[in-house]
């Protein structure tokens, strides 16, 4: 009897966390930021992605794995390459950082990432929402800066933004994934395998302010594989505001 | 079985989707914090986070915890912890004790955020003595690395009364936002009072 009873009470706990109010929204556009500002002529310096790749055990502790960060920095890099096609010279290298620029650029992709958490988390999951940020988001107003310390990144003098790329991928761990089978089958919980988030985002490298923005937690593409670290690419790329050059006329 | 559906109950436990929305704290009002005699008067509007970090305390935010965290603890008794426990029977929390001087508060501190927060490293940067709620109190700054390899710094007031613990903090990332936000914070603290 208790044991059904149990059995009731993670099933309506399961269809809860099922309710559509994990809706959210994936991407965002400052109020005050022009596109048409962005030509050929304007600088975007992209910065080395943050990548972080390990296994998900089955308690869900993330466990890195150098081997695959490796390979899904290669993976990435290759992807970013067709990007850099596609957009032609306004996208260019931020400068490789040594020494105390190459910690200063470490910090900020660290922030970015934290940042990007909270719009995630606080503006674009509804169920989540701030009350500040819900009132943002009555008035239209998408208001999250890195500060304007950006302009002491290496290379910010030449360029007028900053491409920020971060991804964090946990693949559950074999023990993971059967306890997330055992748990469907047995007591209709969903137990979530793997953390898949990539951000991306450009920023004003004078005020720090993010002017444009597409995250998610649950992204798609194996970043371990190239087709999935293209995929990847491609869906954090999704509405960038800049005008494609490589005369495919795709947007 | 039953060692299953321990585990799939206790993945049950953390919520995905919060119970109740956070509540908006609005600018001029005054508040009580901590389910306490604490009251303050905030000059912007802030946000509650619904869930408590601990029995007696109170998080306040204006971009999410991990950009700007404040924490209120109020009328902390003697063998009470802070924080919720995270890992009890690993890693306990400190309890607070009646026979605390102030100056024991630091230490109070480091370890009871080290385990609550998961830091990879806290150090006390300075400590002040201050007043606090009209009582002779102590101020603290801190500085923090977290599991998000992030460099915050922060600061707390505290002071005893009657054996009973009250405490502010703030914790900010280094970058832009504890410059940005502290004045927010001492605000705060300068509007404290206890009903």
């Amino acid at each position: 009897m208790l044991l059904s009873r149990l059995f009731v009470f993670l099933g309506m706990a399961a269809l809860l966390l099922a309710s559509p109010v994990s809706a959210q929204e994936r991407g965002a556009v400052r109020h005050d930021f022009d596109f048409s500002t962005l030509g050929t002529d304007t600088r975007i310096l992209v910065f080395r992605p943050r990548i972080k790749v390990g296994e998900q055990s089955t308690g869900g502790m993330f466990e890195p794995r150098a081997d695959w960060t490796e390979l899904a920095r290669e993976n990435i890099g290759s992807a970013l390459d067709v990007q850099r096609r596609r957009y032609g010279s306004s996208l260019i290298d931020a400068p490789e950082p040594i020494g105390e620029d190459a910690r200063l650029v470490d910090e900020y992709l660290a922030l970015f990432s934290a940042v990007s958490n909270s719009i995630i988390t606080y503006q674009f999951f509804r169920g989540d929402r701030l009350e500040t940020k819900k009132a943002d988001n009555r008035e239209d107003v998408f208001d999250w800066s890195l500060g304007p310390g950006v302009a002491e990144l290496p290379g910010a003098d030449q360029a007028d933004y900053a491409l920020f790329i971060s991804t964090e991928d946990h693949y559950g761990s074999t023990g993971r994934k059967a306890l997330q089978i055992l748990a469907a089958v047995t007591v209709g919980v969903g137990v979530t395998s793997g953390v898949h988030s990539g951000y991306a985002a450009l920023i004003d490298l004078k005020t720090g302010n993010i002017l444009w923005i597409n995250a998610d937690f649950q992204m798609g593409g194996d970043v371990r594989e190239a087709d999935g670290a293209e995929k990847r690419v491609r869906q954090l790329f999704e509405d960038f505001p800049l005008p494609v050059t490589d005369g495919s006329g795709e947007q | 079985m039953r060692a299953f559906l321990l585990i799939a109950s206790g993945l049950l436990m953390v919520p995905t989707v919060p119970a109740a929305a956070h509540k908006l704290i609005d600018a001029g009002e005054t508040v009580t914090v901590a389910k306490s005699d604490l009251t303050v008067v905030p000059a912007i509007d802030w946000n509650r986070i619904n869930e408590r970090p601990g029995k007696e305390a109170e998080r306040w935010t204006l971009d999410g915890e991990l950009l700007n965290d404040v924490l209120f603890f109020a009328e902390v008794e003697d063998g009470d912890a802070i924080f919720r426990e995270v890992d009890k029977r690993n890693s306990p929390l400190p309890r607070f004790s009646g026979n605390m001087l102030l100056i024991d508060l630091p230490d109070f501190l480091n370890s009871s955020m080290r385990i609550a927060k998961g830091h990879q490293t806290f150090s006390v940067d300075s400590v002040a003595p201050t007043t606090f709620l009209g009582q002779p109190g102590v101020s603290v700054s801190f500085s923090t690395v977290g599991n998000d390899d992030i460099r915050r710094r922060g600061r707390a007031v505290a002071t005893i009364i009657d054996g009973e613990l009250f405490m502010m903090t703030f914790e900010a990332p280094t970058i832009y936002f504890f410059e940005r936000d502290l004045p927010h914070f001492e605000q705060l603290v300068a509007s404290a009072r206890l009903s």
